[in-house]
This record gives C-alpha cells, structure tokens and sequence, in this order.
C-alpha cells in the first residue's frame, strides 16, 4: 500500500480552511449589518428625539401681553412714571 | 422582515444536525473505513471531493430554480436565493477542485493536468465567479436580478458538461464512481460496503451542509437588504 498519508491530511486541511473560510465570512458580514443596524436604529431615535424637542418648543404658547409687558413698562425709563 | 420563531429554530436544528453529521461523517472517512488497498490513505480525500461537488452540483441547482422563478415571479426573494447559491456552490466546488489536486498528486504524479474533466470543472468555477462580477457590475437594482437571473440558468451549462464529459470523452483519466465511461481513466477503485456506506452517509451530510449554508447566507442577504433600504430612508428624510 502506498504510503501517502501527508495528502490525505493536505485534502482535509484545504477542505477546513475553505469550510471555516465560508462560515467566517458569512459570520462576519452578518455582525457587520446588525451593528450597522443597530447605529441606524440609534441615529434613528435621536433623530426622532430632536424632532419631538423641536415640535414641544414651537407647540409652546405665546406669552400673554397683559402680564409680562407692565412689569418691563413700570421698570423702564420710558414709562410714565419716570 | 421579522422570522417567525418556528423558522429560526428549524434552522437553529438543522445547523445542529449538520455539525453532528459532519462529525460523523469525518469519523467514518477517517476511522471506520480502511484504506483502500492500491491507493492507501489519499483515498479517504474522496469521500469529500464527492461529497462537495455534489453540495456545488445542489447550489447550482438551486440558482437555475431561482432565475426561473424570478423570472415568472419578479420577486427580489428568489435572487437572493440565486446569489446565495452561488457563493456557496462556489466555496463547495473549490473544496472539489483542491481536494481534487491533493488526491492527483500521489496518484497521477501531477497536481493538475488540463484533462477535459479537470478544464471542464476549472470553467465551471471560473462561470460562477463571473456571475457574481456580472452582478456587482451592474447598478440598476432589477436590472442587476434580470440578468443574474438569466445567466444563473445560462451557466448551468457547465454543470452539466463537467458532468456529462468523462462520459463521453475517451481521452479523460478521471476516475467515474456511477454510470458508463468509454475512457480508461487512472486512479480508479473497487468500492466495498464499507466505501459505498461512508460515500453514501458524506454526500447526504454535505448536502444538509449544503442547505445550511444556503439558508444562513439568504438571512445575510436580507439582513443586509433591510439596513440598506433602512439607510436610505434616515437619508431620505434628513
């Protein structure tokens, strides 16, 4: 029988490199798209934060003329008073 | 797209059962079978040399299944079958041509030779890697699946001719494991119970591989589809 047992080894060894090769990759590039994933997700939600900030600071009532403006009016030199 | 529960675990069994198999299978190539009596231990190589090209032979398979129906259908679901057919089918035929070029070595006194079966097979691989160049050169996103879809059954051709050629060819030494040859190939064997049991168990092993790594790089591929469309959205909307 002929003695060739380092190919048979080589054979294996290709065929588990190339095996763990496919599965790495495919491994790899699928925790490459969920963290991609997960900063859209992030950059998704401070996005909407934002958005809900700026809509609460123009949804805010406008201050009422009757109480705020005396008060500057009495303080100012232009007032009557002074 | 979200998985249903009952899918991720039909794919979390079958992975399973695929390494258990595949672990058995290594056992019987290895251990349980003898070496065989005129070629010695560089016979073992070809119980996965068949097993993968028969895994290559599958995924091929697969993507002509795939051009066809999204060519009927349109629907993006069947190219991403195509494409993962594809880089398995070529990751498994390369297991084929070096398991292929270890086994040679010893018993044809030569790594590789341009017999019609080895150049035949060499094309093969070559079609299939051009398929995916084809698709990363093209931009339009149905366009990209058309043409895929069609060149995906187009190769098959390859496929068949690597098959159909050292039946026909009497000047190949490949050795033929089933079916009538009219060469006088170099390198052949009596296939005992043992043999043929541990030949039978690998090729439906590399099969069941076959349809795991298939399945895993379709979730890849839509993984991967879902964060770009998701990615020009947030740009849309900026």
């Amino acid at each position: 029988m002929p003695d060739n047992i380092e190919y048979m080894y080589m054979g294996y060894a290709a065929m588990a490199i190339i095996m763990v090769a496919m599965i790495g990759w495919i491994y790899w590039r699928y925790r490459l798209a969920a963290r991609e994933e997960q900063l859209v997700e992030q950059f998704e939600a401070e996005e909407r934060a934002e958005r809900a900030a700026a809509a609460r600071a123009t949804s805010r009532p406008a201050p009422d003329p009757g109480t705020e403006t005396p008060a500057v009016v009495a303080n100012s030199p232009l007032s009557e008073e002074s | 797209m979200a998985y249903s529960p009952q899918r991720t675990r039909a794919l979390q069994g079958l992975t399973v059962a695929a390494v258990v198999l595949f672990a058995i299978a290594l056992y019987l190539a290895l251990f349980w079978v003898g070496p065989e009596r005129t070629q010695g231990e560089v016979q073992r190589v070809f119980y996965v040399h068949l097993g993968s090209f028969l895994g290559a032979f599958l995924s091929f398979t697969a993507t002509v299944v795939a051009g066809i129906a999204y060519l009927r259908t349109r629907s993006s679901k069947w190219d991403t079958l195509g494409l993962a057919s594809v880089e398995i089918g070529l990751g498994l035929s390369a297991i084929t041509v070096i398991t292929g070029m270890t086994w040679a070595k010893p018993i044809w006194n030569t790594w590789w030779t341009w017999d019609p079966r080895l150049t035949s097979v060499a094309i093969m691989w070559l079609a299939y890697a051009a398929y995916l160049m084809l698709r990363s050169g093209i931009e339009d996103p149905e366009r990209q699946r058309r043409f895929a879809a069609v060149y995906g059954i187009i190769a098959f051709a390859s496929v068949l001719f690597t098959i159909i050629i050292v039946r026909i060819r009497p000047d190949t030494i490949h050795p033929v494991v089933a079916g009538p040859t009219q060469a006088d190939p170099t390198g052949s064997f009596d296939v005992t119970d043992r043999i043929r049991d541990t030949l039978f168990f690998n090729l439906f092993t590399f099969a069941v591989i076959t349809a795991v790594l298939i399945w895993h790089r379709i979730r890849l591929e839509n993984l991967v589809q879902r964060v770009s469309r998701r990615k020009m959205e947030v740009l849309a909307e900026l």
